[in-house]
């Protein structure tokens, strides 16, 4: 009985820090804070396929860009309000995603992992060099910026409320899939594929939905990403934050989206907060990751204690 | 009538013959066993019939409609569950959502009706629950429903496998060497249960190493060996067949196990 009041306080509490942001802390915190933001989806969006079916993909940051140049393409070359850019940028991504990546996803272990190395390659060069379309590397400049009820949303602080909605909204969307049946089915097919199958759940067609699903929510941070920064780069969209997506959605905890919005916070903002260690910092940052996964290698979130299961030995279960 | 037929069905890997043209039938509401050494087939033949793997040749007939070339998800969605020998339980997931997930199976609803908590996913979801626990009372694992599968003990386990797969409502339920393990006390209880599944008139394809419990089981037994069939009939006159004494065991072990139990 103890337990609930006290859950419910402290997400009080954290949701009131969460909204005073902008009004208290300098602009550059919450710029910080907008990355973080934006980053939680991508980076829960890979939790569904790397947390839940035991996929490990680094084509997240393509999908992510893949999102952000749909939308800024739409916006300045065909002139779509960016609002109205939001559900083909994420249907765009999602289907790029299965288009390259459904015939992948029964490969197993490292082969899947080098097939979604190849479609970050794919993504990436077809940013680069199909220039009439993207701009090559030019990039896409100007990007406008999200207009809401005749307001644009330009500075930090105006966006900051804008990508909070949008995380928290897919933190409960995300929440909802995994106690969904799917998430039941991709539990039980990354424990054992073969007794999965043999109680009748569609292996394949669960883990394409994943695979979906993790487009989904790479697409619409990309979406916010690129109203927010409003120029973008093929080289933004790298192996480099495919890295450091699956990095976050692997820190924070074992399929725990909770820690996987912790770990994008304490990672994405360590450049800050390691500043004192001055040009030692990246250093500081790369034993904080192998600390992190020695001592914790389902998560830093095993930090804070879980409400255990009760057990027959524990009384009535 | 025939619930399950096969004929002809043979598999071999890489040249090495597994199943020779075995031909097998089970009668609705049998309770069948099927005997022979380690490496006879047995365990072979059961991931041919669930789906597992397809047969070079032959052709089986479930419920009068063919199912050779289906993979297990449909196999098993036209009634035939199993279990495993070797426990393929979901370690990670707690002893009540392994039976839940089985116990979604043919329901209505979908995951984006669960998302969106949609009444029809919602009983569906309820339903298969409702039925999971039944299941899990039934093998006497009610008590450890929140507990990870993988902490359960070995005979436990034994039972949520069990338990999984009746969850599925089966038609014929295949169990691959359930009594692997098992102390005498825990043998016994086994072998009740699987007393009580049939008498609710599920059809059981048994596969068992302990020919004791085989003959007190069922009443016709089929026996492997080399992958070819080599007895089929009552078990009594079977076991005790000095061709298949012979052919099987080597002789004594059986003959004495043979005689006790008849």
């Amino acid at each position: 009985m103890r337990g609930a009041p006290a859950r419910w306080l402290v997400l009080g509490t954290a949701l009131a820090a969460l909204l005073a942001i902008p009004s208290v802390a300098p602009q550059y915190v919450v710029h910080v804070a907008n990355f973080v933001l934006i980053y939680t989806l991508p980076v829960i969006g890979l939790g569904f396929l790397t947390g839940f079916t035991g996929r490990v993909s680094l084509a997240q940051g393509a999908l992510f860009g893949a999102g952000a140049y749909t939308t800024a393409l739409l916006a300045t070359k065909f002139g779509w309000a960016p609002l109205a850019t939001f559900v083909p940028s994420i249907l765009f991504t999602v289907v790029l995603a299965v288009a390259l990546g459904g015939p992948a996803v029964r490969l197993a272990g490292l082969y899947f992992v080098m097939a979604t190395i190849g479609i970050q390659q794919i993504v990436w060069i077809v940013l680069m060099n199909w220039i009439e379309l993207t701009n090559g590397p030019q990039g896409v400049r100007s990007i406008p910026p999200i207009g809401l009820g005749g307001h644009a949303l330009e500075t930090p602080q105006q966006f900051y409320y804008l990508a909070l909605a949008m995380a928290l909204l897919s933190y409960g969307l995300a929440k909802r899939v995994v106690a969904s049946r799917l998430g039941l089915f991709l539990r039980a097919l990354s424990d054992d594929q073969l007794a999965a199958s043999s109680v009748a759940v569609e292996v394949g067609r669960a883990k394409v939905t994943a695979l979906a699903l993790s487009a989904a929510w790479a697409g619409a941070g990309g979406f916010l990403y690129a109203h927010y920064v409003r120029f973008i780069h093929p080289d933004m969209f790298g192996l480099e934050p495919s890295v450091l997506f699956l990095v976050m959605s692997m820190f924070g905890g074992y399929r725990s989206i909770e820690g996987m919005i912790v770990a994008t916070a304490v990672l994405e903002s360590a450049t800050e907060y390691l500043r004192p260690f001055g040009e030692f910092r990246m250093i500081v940052y790369g034993l904080l990751l192998l600390l992190g996964m020695m001592f914790f290698p389902r998560g830093i979130l095993t930090l804070v204690p879980r409400r255990s299961a009760p057990s027959p030995a524990h009384g009535k279960a | 009538m025939r619930l399950l037929e096969a004929s002809k069905v043979s598999l071999a890997f890489r040249g090495v013959r597994a199943l020779v043209d075995i031909d097998l039938w089970i009668d609705n509401g049998e309770l069948l066993g099927i005997i022979g050494p380690n490496g006879s087939g047995k365990s072979t033949l059961f991931n041919v019939l669930s789906g597992i793997y397809r047969a070079d040749r032959g052709s089986i007939h479930f419920n009068g409609e063919r199912i050779e070339g289906l993979g297990p998800a449909q196999v098993v969605r036209r009634g035939i569950a199993r279990t495993f020998q070797n426990k393929r339980l979901f370690g990670t997931m707690t002893v009540l959502e392994n039976v839940t997930v089985a116990a979604l199976k043919g329901r209505g609803g979908s995951a984006l009706g669960d998302v969106f908590a949609l009444r029809r996913s919602r009983n569906a979801i309820r339903a298969a629950k409702d039925i999971a626990e039944e299941c899990l009372d039934r093998v006497r694992l009610a008590d450890w429903s929140n507990a990870l599968a993988k902490d359960l003990p070995y005979g436990a386990q034994n039972r949520l496998e069990i338990a999984r797969a009746l969850a599925l409502e089966p038609r014929l339920l295949l169990l691959d060497e359930p009594a692997a393990g098992l102390n005498p006390a825990e043998r016994s209880e086994l072998q009740e249960l699987i007393r009580g599944v049939h008498r609710q008139g599920v059809t059981i394809a048994l596969v068992e190493h302990d020919v004791r419990m085989v003959t007190g089981l069922c009443p016709r037994v089929v026996v492997l060996d080399h992958g070819e069939k080599i007895a089929d009939g009552a078990s009594t006159s079977v076991v005790t067949s000095p061709h298949v004494l012979a052919a099987y065991f080597g002789g004594e072990e059986l003959e004495e196990d043979a005689r006790d139990a008849v």
